[in-house]
């Protein structure tokens, strides 16, 4: 042991005092007074650090307080006393700013709930002008209306499963899929009378939440799956399965848009795991 | 009742901490109107935020947090030389018998600091943080803050020898 070890064991030793948290054995305490007992200069020297620790506070807090700044922090403070509850910065975020740069998983949890939110707030009254079912004709007539409701900034980018490779018709619990970003929202709407089935539901999630949502059935043609090999570069994304109260298993697929840097997801009913029906509900998120 | 009145209010706050907030700030920025400024930020945030305080009891923590956000959003490390220190107002010391340290001095041994160090030398001689209180605050170990503690404690006190304000030890 030298003197740093006993210095870093005193220290140890004093948060136990202070906070009852036992991190010292009694071994490494009875080696402590050991060690004291038989380099006697030491104790000298922890002496010394303790004045020197009685010092450093008193220098550090001896700076005087300006008067009159108390009062003007509490002048400004009546000011502007006005509740302000829009401000929703990570002030408090107490990552270091290395890992702020990357969106932490309780981060991405938070968007993904924020934009559920807001997502399902917006379509609600839409939602509750619709039957369970739709013809074709009412989805014709109702879509335009659902766009209108899905600005750009709700949609800003559309996706398509480019290949059915990975996309087994096995499990798809924890298996990853590739998506393109080829499929415009200017070409889905155009196929807008061409829905098969358009359906209000809901599901919830493991947390407990309970998620309305639309299902929106398009059909096989319209997804050119091999069509667009040039599209843009694939990205990945991660798979969940929920179940819905009906009975219906969905599979969440849930990506990071690497153009927007944001966070959008897709459910696809469980049952068909071919891309030959594909039933796709958009949810994308506006952060 | 309501959970708005066991949240402290941002007055009291201001009276009971404004001082330490200030002092630290100081330290920190090493700039009389930056403490000013950093101290002012720290509380106006406070107020628009005080809903978020979850446990009234760690408040001081809390706005430590806050302005140290603040400082760390709108600083970058600065290096100071002794001459550029600006002269620092100082009061007198509570009579323990000890002096205290030239404070443009110890002011220039903490610009020097990597804030790493720094940080923890603040909260625990000027905030009087708890190691436990401090690691939650930069969310570090707990053996980090020690270290970091230990070190930055030697890096004072050898820039305080170099600079003859204490006397080398023998």
């Amino acid at each position: 042991m030298n003197i740093s070890d006993l210095q870093n064991l005193m220290d140890r030793l004093a948060h136990q005092i202070d906070e009852g948290e036992e991190i010292v054995s009694a071994d490494q305490e009875r080696q402590l007074e050991d060690e004291l007992s038989r380099h006697p200069e030491w104790a000298d020297e922890m002496r010394s650090r303790e004045l020197f620790d009685v010092q450093l506070r008193d220098s550090l807090c001896e700076l005087q307080v300006p008067t009159g700044g108390q009062d003007r922090l509490l002048a400004l403070l009546e000011e502007s006393a006005e509740p302000n509850v829009e401000d929703s910065s990570e002030l408090l975020n107490t990552q270091p700013a290395t890992t702020q740069e990357r969106p932490s998983r309780r981060r991405v949890i938070g968007i993904f709930s924020a934009a559920c939110l807001l997502f399902v707030a917006s379509l609600g009254v839409f939602l509750s002008t619709l039957t369970p079912v739709l013809t074709v004709a009412e989805v014709q007539q109702n879509i335009p209306r659902m766009w209108d409701l899905s600005t750009e900034e709700l949609l800003p980018t559309d996706v398509a499963i480019s290949s059915s490779a990975t996309l087994p018709n096995g499990d798809w619990e924890n298996s990853r899929i590739h998506y393109q970003t080829d499929w415009s929202l200017t070409e889905l709407n155009s196929t807008a009378g061409q829905f098969a089935e358009f359906r209000k539901f809901s599901f919830q999630s493991s947390r407990g939440i309970v998620h309305n949502g639309l299902l929106v059935s398009l059909p096989t043609a319209k997804f050119p799956a091999e069509e667009h090999p040039s599209a843009t570069s694939p990205f990945s994304a991660d798979i969940r399965y929920l179940s819905t109260p009906s009975g219906l298993t969905l599979a969440i697929v849930t990506w990071t848009n690497p153009e927007t840097n944001s966070l959008c997801f897709l459910a696809v009913p469980a049952e068909s795991r071919t891309l030959d029906a594909l039933d796709a509900l958009l949810y994308v998120n506006p952060v | 009742m309501s959970e708005a009145s066991s949240q402290p209010e941002i007055r009291q706050l201001v009276v009971e901490h404004y001082e330490m907030l200030y002092r630290f700030a100081w330290r920190l920025s090493g700039s009389k109107e930056d403490a000013e400024d950093l101290t002012q930020q720290t509380f106006l945030t406070a107020q628009r935020k005080l809903h978020q305080l979850q446990d009234p009891g760690a408040v001081k923590s809390w706005l430590c947090t806050i302005l140290r956000h603040l400082f760390f959003r709108t600083n970058q490390p600065k290096q100071t030389s002794l001459d550029l220190v600006p002269e620092l107002d100082v009061v007198s010391s509570d009579g323990d018998g000890l002096d205290t340290f030239d404070s443009e001095a110890l002011q220039a041994a903490l610009d020097d600091l990597p804030e790493d160090f720094r940080t923890p030398i603040l909260l625990f001689y000027m905030g009087d943080f708890s190691y436990t209180e401090i690691a939650e605050q930069m969310e570090i170990p707990l053996g980090t803050v020690m270290s970091r503690l230990a070190r930055g404690r030697e890096h004072l006190k050898q820039k305080l020898i170099t600079r003859g304000f204490i006397e080398t030890p023998h």
